[in-house]
């Protein structure tokens, strides 16, 4: 009974630990694009437009950088408590996704901001951003501009702020892709009436006509 | 004796702290068209599947079950798709109906590893191939040593 306990304890002292891995749905999406996008409610196309060409800008001026937007605990898959732990929430995908690399990360929660070898003047760089939280998506969205040009320049690649980073943002509804234009929810039937009394007229004057 | 094994057991501490093992990414088998499909099926279930092989993570691409499939980054949408599908590479399987381990591979036209499972945090004893991926089911496969951690429960989409 020793002589087996003793053996498995060789056993996992040989063994390497591994590491927590692949719970969360950005540590796979980030291996194929630089920037995850929350589940709901879904970025409007314009802002996703802006962070992907920021993000390819500054790929060619030679700091490529991976961005994680964490709108609410969905995002986070078997880390929902992560919600709201920015930093720690970094710390776990910076292992994930550092397979041959050591990338740049940077990761948006409503809460602020979290990441991983972002430099020495990140705290600075980072200074004053603020998550436009009643924005939803597009908050993290334009949060994340600001942040990706800043630390970009703060180490040393030059990166204008977008435009779109300081743009007025609507409320959560304009992010949502399910929106319903007004017109078409209280014009609709208003029609539709207009129609059917058109036609009652029509059929009635027929039927006079015809008498 | 004793001592011995309180040795061991801080060897095992320190062999741990020191060599935290990074994952990397085993071959992925890429997605490939199934062999059926019908027109937009709606998913009434959803599960979420890990696969790891001696540690490593073995992504489920996305794209299984869907045939003439749009790509956009790292997503796959088509409107032809088979009973069980994926639209993302993250391990969620949409399903028209629940289904199986062995269907998520048949569908992916892969052959099933010779691995442990886990279902919702438990080992699963019975045939791999028979994990039921029923709605919410969080299923971990694991081929050959060390073991990754494995999680008990997902947080799905809305």
């Amino acid at each position: 009974m020793r002589r087996a306990a003793l053996l498995t304890l060789t056993l996992l002292a040989l063994l390497p630990a591994a590491a927590s891995a692949d719970g969360d749905p950005a540590s796979d999406v980030l291996l194929a694009q630089d920037a995850y996008y929350p589940y709901a409610p879904k970025a409007s196309p314009q802002m996703t437009k802006a962070l992907n060409g920021l993000l390819a800008r500054v790929r060619t001026a030679g700091y490529p950088m991976k961005v994680a937007l964490i709108q609410a605990p969905t995002d986070l898959g078997a880390y929902p408590n992560l919600f709201g732990d920015t930093q720690g929430y970094a710390n776990l995908l910076a292992k994930e996704i550092a397979f041959n690399s050591h990338p740049h990360l940077l990761v948006v929660m409503p809460s602020g901001f979290g990441g991983d070898n972002l430099g020495a003047k990140v705290d600075s760089a980072l200074a004053g951003i603020k998550v436009d939280d009643a924005a939803k998506t597009d908050g993290l969205v334009q949060g994340a501009l600001a942040a990706v040009a800043r630390i970009a320049t703060a180490n040393g690649h030059q990166t204008p702020v977008p435009p779109e980073a300081t743009t007025a943002l609507g409320a959560s509804k304009a992010s949502s892709k399910r929106s319903t234009p007004s017109v078409l929810v209280y014009g609709g039937p208003v029609l539709v009436a207009l129609i059917a009394v058109g036609a009652l007229i029509f059929v009635g004057r027929r039927k006079e006509r015809e008498e | 004796m004793r001592r011995l094994a309180v040795v061991l057991l801080l060897l095992a501490g320190c062999g741990q702290a020191a060599t935290e093992r990074v994952p990397t990414i085993a071959h992925t088998p890429p997605a490939r068209e199934p062999l059926r499909c019908s027109d937009a099926p709606r998913a009434r279930a959803r599960a979420h599947v890990e696969l790891f092989r001696r540690g490593d993570i073995v992504v489920v691409p996305a794209g299984i079950g869907i045939r003439d499939g749009r790509r956009d980054g790292a997503y796959v949408h088509g409107r032809c798709r088979a009973a069980l599908w994926t639209e993302e590479p993250t391990g969620l399987v949409l399903m028209a109906r629940p289904a199986t381990l062995g269907q998520l591979f048949a569908t992916w036209r892969r052959p099933l590893p010779r691995a442990r499972a886990w279902l919702d945090g438990r080992r699963w004893r019975g045939p791999l191939a028979r994990v039921p991926l029923r709605d919410g089911a969080q299923v971990v496969v694991q081929e050959g040593l060390p073991l990754a951690p494995v999680h008990a429960a997902y947080t799905f989409p809305p």
